[in-house]
């Protein structure tokens, strides 16, 4: 089967997306990290096997599109098939032909898919480098069984044995005692030996109920009997009980017979009498108190009172009162505010004066002070101090150009001097500059007519020799020419000669060296070869012509050479020593000019920059000009201010401040004054107004008042509101007096009623009592009481008797009986009965204790509930062991099943699979290793190398271990595409870890088998996808 | 007009345990423990309240031939208040309460009739023998292999006449062949009611001359005894013609309750049908409790997540929080799966590789009666273990049951090899 083209519809990242068409041979699919590369190899894999169970999440089209696409693909035989799968028809494969025409999905599919299940597809056809990277130990040895289960069409075959070989393991061992069988077994055992233990106790069933039914009838004979006795017992204890009872009746009879006895009798009667004698005191007592209290009310409320007059006037005497604080407080503040006042006038007669002549209180009221005044006065000080400045500034920045013309006037002065003590240049730029191409020209000159006349030299030498012999000329030169190649060829070969002796490294580089000095050797001998020395007349003329030719050349170039050296003043031909002559002359007049250059730009330069600033000075007397013409114009205007305040023209702006301030605190000192004079003369009006309000009063109530001395007014004052304050007490007292008199007037009244009320309660209670004495009432009282407790001691002795009996007859018997025993002899016959009821109550319990115990035991077997819960339990246990061994059961069956299904496999195919892997595993490793062993039955693979060192997969490097298990997969792929059809390989990153040698016999491994196998390459490394065009030329390359 | 009204009860197997439960849930332990008595006394009931004129008890009334005291003192109570209501009991016993186990001392009451080892007739009414005749005879030991119809032989055909026996009748395989008969051996006598006991399913064996019953156990002990249990009012006329009425005493009902999974791809819907499926048998108990085994069957999504671990048992507990609460209650006490994958078994056996090649060699080990022997020999290392044989012994797995184990395994493997939860 062949992958032609992919259409995503809507899958992960991809929407609507044809990926193809796909070579039949390898496609290359490159992109960088997050490309989708994981995303197609998904569909393909969702496509070709179906969704997952929760398909859904799987891939959800993130950008759109249904989720799903289709995959077209050809078989074998060529034939052109559609597969589209979509989730939302519930992952169901739909599968037509290239036109249209729909087939049964299920077969097609999985007639190209060769019956492979996902996770074979998974593990053997598309795998990545994850898959290949496996460390430890554990996970090298699954690998392997995973390899060869994926092979097998199972590559959860590893898992389920354990877990099949583990869940028996917990079920059942034979030796084991902690598995669940044997914990079933060991409980099985208790249940049984408890089993036994609980059957035996129905034995006893049978014996138990011979006793109860034994103990049954002596336990109602003995009833019988004991009924008896406690009926005597009883009658014996009630004649005991009743005896003290009879006697006091007795006795009662007898005392009652002697008391007197009284039909009808106050209930309570002492208590009574006392209560009401002690009422009748009580009555007189207050009666007397309120007699009392309205003679002393009386006297009160008659006596005369001495200053009631005054109360007229109360309320002038109030308001003097009221003012009297007042008063004492102006009396006492006025000497003092007095003083104050003359000490504020004085300083401000202090301040007037110090302000200059003319000033006094009015002036100072009247004097402009405002905020206007002073923000004037700030700014004429702002303005003038401004002014100043600016004619300072002026003044200084004049100085300044001043000073620095004058040093630029001295600078130019010294330059000129200078300039004109330096001699003029004898050659200016232009000269020097002619006679240096002349110098030029002449140095070229000179070596033209050297060269020239060295090669006429060299050609009249050669014309000389060759005429004088050639031959022996030519064998002198030929020995020279063969020396040094073979000097050059022996050192070679000595070098190589050392290098074998030492070897390694220096063999190398003697080897190099060697051949290098032969090679050197060898190019010389080819160059010079044996000389050519035939010397013919042709050869002779020849060189004659060149000799002439020679020759006039020479003549040329000395005309030439002494036609410059002219031009440089030179008046024959100039040899080289001339000429270095002329370059020094040439050198000295350059030096010179650059050092009158140099003064002659000082000069202009210091003059240049002495009219800029004669300017700048003028300048400058110009602004100190107008600044102060500005300085003095501001000082006639603040003069002019000065004047309209009439104030003097000598004040400046600051004076003028300070003075503002002196006027401040001399009106605020005048403020004072005028304050402190008011207040002096409310006190004394105060004082005035009291004086008038006393005086009057002093005089109508008898107050002597001689002066009108403060202290005495005071006093007087007091005097009278003291005796106001005093009468109003008196009055208030005997109005008091007059109300309380009428009370106790009422109350006196009422108290005489209700002592009359005890009198007559008193009598009637006396009556009752048959006398008119309270202390006969006494003794009447006593003797009725006496008479009711023998009557009640009586009726309760005849009560209890008649408990004790009965009643009716049954007392009257009891009674009598009582009368015919005495006590001695009942007591010794009730202790006698007791003890025999006691010793049959004993024997009784025993029989009672004996058949409770029967019915006991006999409840617990006939009630006991145990034998049913145990047997109940032993079903269960029975039931879980016969479940465990039903698993355990199916578990050996499966096990079983399953060995012998991989025996059959490793029998048939597995070589097979080890030499299609041992191939390409030799290959990829450049026949390092050759072979590959995995015995049967066991699932080890084990390789070895081409000296018959044999290693296991942890021993190998990272790198070729994976290059073992790429070999595994290669095997399996080629054993299963013999037996099915043959399906993509699909591989992620599988060579990054081989090496570049290794990793380009990998990729040709690849191209190889694609010849059966289509392959699709993911990578997101460029030299791997060079790799694969190495190996497969006509590999498509696909960028995502 | 009525000539004889009388109860037909059998197989009590008073306190009997119940048999094929894993476990046992606390809330209800006491019930089942008591379930047999329970429906003993709902026997009793029914005779007072249908004031019928006997009651006739074919065997089997205790459990092994050890019975239990309890079991014979309740046994005796009942009688007693049988005896108090004037209402006749007639008993014999079968192979699993013979003659020769142990028994306490007591007395059974008057109107009480017990058979002997030797065949008997007793009248019903004592005051008039030609009415109607109970004739009976108990097994003297467990091991009664012979035909006791033929002691029936000689009895007079005047008074209405019962054949009180615990025998199998037809050769029942599903029961032990004790008092083996046939139908016709009962026919040649001149019993007009066989009144039968041994086989534990409710039949009427014949109809009419002579009617041949039944009565089944009147209370389910396992998962095989399902349905209603009871016992038969029969109702014999002057005229001969008998009347039956089944009436149910049992306390506690076992159902087997299968749930098809097929369509079903989530566990609510999972859950949904099992209630459905609760609920209408509580509908169908007749107020009854169940005790009931869930079979989930068929193909279907979640056949893979029904194997793992601990989700049955995940399952029941689910269902008993909901179905034991109150009366009555129903309770799940083990689920049976045999559900398998979506996987087309038929099309796993064209595959060539291990998975197919497994599936073949299941079908070959099923008709290579050596490689089934060879898997028994297997398991003698479980089932002939010294401590287990003892439990075991009669428990090793037929060819029938390693045929059924077989495919047991066989999904299992398939289900753990080739089912996919998480897509390729």
């Amino acid at each position: 089967m062949k992958i032609q083209e992919m259409y995503l519809h809507g899958f992960g990242d991809f929407s609507k997306r044809m990926i193809g068409p796909l070579n039949p041979l390898v496609t290359v699919i490159y992109g960088p990290n997050e490309a989708g590369k994981s995303t197609l190899l998904a569909f393909i894999r969702t496509v070709l096997f179906g969704f997952p169970f929760r398909f859904r999440t799987f891939y959800p089209p993130i950008a759109g599109g249904r989720h799903g696409g289709r995959i077209t693909l050809a078989d074998d035989a060529g034939a052109s098939y559609v597969v589209e799968r979509f989730s939302e028809s519930r992952g169901k494969a739909g599968v037509t032909t290239i036109d249209g025409a729909p087939l049964d999905g299920n077969a097609v599919l999985s007639r190209l898919t060769g019956q492979a299940s996902p996770d074979t597809f998974k593990s053997v056809f598309a795998f990545s480098l994850d898959d290949l990277q496996r460390e430890k130990q554990e996970e090298e040895d699954w690998a392997t069984s995973y390899i060869y289960s994926a092979g097998l069409g199972a590559p959860r075959l590893p898992g389920l044995r354990k877990w099949l070989n583990d869940r028996k393991s917990e079920i059942f061992l034979p030796r084991g005692r902690s598995q669940e069988v044997a914990n079933l077994m060991v409980k099985l055992q208790n249940v049984d030996s408890r089993l036994r233990e609980v059957e035996d106790n129905a034995a006893k069933y049978s014996t138990l109920t011979t006793r109860q039914d034994e103990i049954q009838l002596e336990l109602e004979a003995a009833d019988t009997e004991f009924e008896r006795l406690e009926a005597c017992l009883v009658e014996l204890g009630n004649l005991r009980k009743g005896w003290e009872d009879w006697v006091a009746l007795v006795d009662c009879e007898k005392k009652l017979k002697a008391v007197p006895q009284f039909e009808q009798f106050p209930e309570d009667p002492i208590s009574r009498l006392e209560g009401y004698q002690d009422r009748v005191r009580q009555a007189k007592e207050d009666r007397d108190e309120a007699a009392h209290h309205l003679s002393q009310a009386n006297q009160t409320a008659l006596a005369e009172i001495a200053d009631e007059p005054l109360l007229e006037d109360g309320d002038n005497i109030e308001k003097i009162r009221r003012g009297r604080s007042s008063f004492d407080d102006s009396v006492r503040d006025l000497p003092e505010r007095m003083k104050d006042l003359e000490t504020l006038e004085s300083d401000l007669v202090d301040r007037l004066r110090a302000l200059g002549q003319g000033w006094d209180e009015s002036r100072l009221e009247s004097f402009d002070t405002s905020i206007v005044v002073h923000n004037e006065a700030d700014h004429w000080k702002q303005t003038l101090a401004a002014n100043l400045d600016a004619a300072q500034k002026a003044q200084f920045q004049l100085g300044q150009d001043k000073r620095t013309l004058q040093d630029l006037q001295r600078d130019a002065a010294g330059a000129k001097e200078n300039l004109e003590e330096l001699n003029d240049p004898s050659l200016d730029d232009s000269a020097l500059n002619h006679r240096r191409a002349s110098l030029r020209v002449a140095r070229g000159r000179l070596n033209e007519y050297e060269r020239v006349r060295q090669n006429r030299d060299n050609l009249r030498y050669q014309s000389n020799a060759m005429v004088e012999g050639a031959a022996q000329q030519g064998t002198r030169n030929g020995i020279s020419r063969l020396a040094l190649p073979l000097i050059l060829g022996l050192a070679g070969v000595f070098l190589v000669i050392v290098g074998a002796f030492l070897g390694q490294e220096a063999l190398l580089l003697g080897i190099a060296g060697g051949a290098l000095l032969l090679g050197v050797a060898g190019y010389l001998l080819a160059q010079g070869g044996p000389a050519r020395v035939a010397v013919s007349t042709t050869w002779v003329n020849a060189l004659g012509d060149q000799v002439r030719d020679v020759e006039a050349a020479a003549e040329s170039a000395l005309e030439l050479l002494v036609e410059t050296g002219l031009a440089l003043g030179l008046n024959e031909a100039p040899d080289a020593a001339a000429l270095d002559n002329v370059e020094a002359q040439l050198e000295a007049a350059t030096e010179v000019l650059k050092v009158w250059n140099a003064a002659y730009k000082q000069v202009d330069e210091t003059t240049r920059r002495l009219k800029p600033q004669e300017q700048r000075a003028n300048d400058a007397q110009e602004e100190v000009d107008r600044v102060s013409e500005s300085q003095a114009a501001a000082q006639t205007e603040w003069r002019s201010w000065l004047q309209s305040r009439n104030l003097p023209e000598s004040f400046t702006p600051d004076t003028m401040i300070a003075f503002l301030g002196r006027i401040d605190a001399a009106n605020t000192k005048l403020e004072q004054v005028l304050q402190m004079r008011h207040r002096v003369a409310a006190i004394e009006e105060d004082i005035a107004e009291h004086l008038h309000l006393v005086q009057p009063l002093a005089d109508k109530h008898g107050v002597s008042l001689v002066s009108e001395d403060n202290s005495q007014i005071g006093t007087v004052a007091e005097a009278l509101i003291g005796r106001l304050g005093n009468v109003r007490n008196l009055v208030q007292q005997r109005d008091e007096a007059k109300r309380q008199a009428e009370e106790y007037q009422e109350q006196l009244e009422q108290r005489w009623l209700r002592l009359q009320e005890a009198k007559k309660v008193l009598s009637d209670l006396l009556s009752g009592g048959h006398t008119d004495d309270p202390e006969e009432f006494r003794r009447n009282a006593r003797q009725h009481a006496e008479r009711r407790e023998l009557e009640r001691q009586h009726g309760e002795n005849l009560r209890r008797l008649q408990l004790l009996s009965g009643p009716g007859k049954k007392l009257d018997t009891f009674v009598e009986a009582l009368s015919q025993s005495d006590l001695t002899g009942l007591n010794e016959n009730y202790d006698r009965l007791s003890q025999q009821i006691s010793d049959f109550e004993a024997y009784r319990g025993s029989l009672r204790e004996e058949r409770g115990g029967v019915e006991i035991q006999l409840n617990q077997l006939t009630s006991e509930e145990e034998s049913s819960a145990i047997r109940v339990n032993r079903n269960t246990l029975l039931e879980q062991l016969r479940d465990h061994a039903r698993e355990w059961s199916k578990l050996t069956i499966a096990e079983s099943l399953l060995e012998k299904t991989r025996q059959k496999f490793e029998r048939e195919r597995q070589p097979s699979v080890i030499q299609h892997a041992q191939r390409f595993f030799s290959t990829v490793t450049g026949q390092r290793y050759d072979r590959l062993y995995a015995p049967i039955g066991e699932q080890t693979i084990t390789v070895i190398d081409r000296v018959g060192g044999s290693k296991q997969p942890t021993e190998l490097s990272r790198g070729t271990r994976e290059q073992l298990y790429l070999a595994l997969r290669f095997g399996l792929i080629q054993e299963v595409g013999e037996h099915t059809e043959r399906l993509p390989i699909v591989v992620d990153e599988v060579l990054v870890n081989f090496d570049p040698e290794r990793a380009r016999r990998a990729a040709e491994a690849f191209a190889e088998l694609a010849q059966t196998n289509q392959v699709l390459v993911f990578t997101c490394h460029p030299e791997t996808v060079e790799l694969f065009r190495d190996a497969a030329p006509d590999a498509q390359v696909i960028t995502i | 007009m009525t000539r004889l009204r009388f109860i037909h009860a059998a197989d009590l197997h008073l306190d009997s345990p119940f048999t094929g439960l894993r476990t046992l849930e606390p809330a209800i332990a006491g019930v089942l423990q008591e379930a047999t008595f329970d429906a003993y006394s709902n026997i009793i009931e029914l005779c007072i309240s249908e004031r019928v004129d006997a009651l006739l008890i074919a065997g089997d009334i205790f459990d092994g031939a050890d019975r239990s005291l309890r079991a014979q003192i309740k046994f005796i109570d009942g009688l007693n208040r049988l005896s108090r209501a004037g209402i006749s009991s007639f008993i014999c016993h079968g192979n699993h309460d013979p003659l020769n186990g142990w028994e306490a001392q007591l007395s059974f009451p008057e109107g009480s009739h017990r058979f002997g080892a030797e065949m008997k007739g007793i009248p019903v009414f004592p005051d008039d023998p030609r009415k109607a005749m109970v004739h009976g005879i108990s097994y003297p030991q467990r091991e009664m292999r012979e035909n006791l119809v033929p002691h029936f032989n000689a009895i007079n055909p005047e008074p209405f006449n019962i054949g009180l026996l615990h025998a199998n009748v037809g050769n029942n395989t599903d029961h032990d062949a004790y008092a083996p008969c046939n139908l016709g051996d009962l026919q040649q006598t001149n019993i007009d009611y066989w009144a039968l006991g041994h086989i534990h399913t409710r039949q009427v064996l014949h109809q009419d001359h002579p009617t041949v019953v039944y009565p089944g156990n009147p209370q389910g002990r396992h998962p095989d005894e399902p349905g209603a249990r009871g016992v038969y009012l029969v109702e014999a006329a002057d005229s001969g013609e008998i009347h039956l009425q089944f009436s149910a005493v049992d306390v506690v009902r076992w159902e087997t309750l299968e749930v098809n999974i097929g369509g079903l791809e989530t566990e609510q819907q999972l859950f949904d049908a099992i209630d459905k499926r609760v609920a209408s048998c509580k509908e169908e108990a007749d107020g009854r409790s169940v005790v009931f085994r869930l079979v989930l069957s068929g193909r279907g999504a979640l056949h893979l997540s029904l194997t793992r671990p601990a989700v049955a048992a995940d399952i029941i507990d689910r269902t008993n929080d909901i179905w034991l609460q109150g009366h009555p209650w129903l309770w799940c006490e083990r689920i049976r799966l045999t559900t398998a994958s979506m996987l087309d078994r038929e099309q796993v056996l064209q595959r060539d590789d291990f998975v197919g090649d497994l599936v073949r060699l299941c079908d070959e080990v099923r008709q290579n009666n050596e490689a089934l022997s060879e898997l028994r020999q297997a398991f003698s290392e479980l089932y002939n273990h010294p401590n287990a044989r003892q439990y075991l012994r009669d428990y090793l797995p037929s060819d029938d049951d390693i045929c059924e184990l077989i495919a047991a395994a066989e999904t299992e493997c398939l289900t753990a090899l080739v089912e996919d939860e998480e897509g390729p």
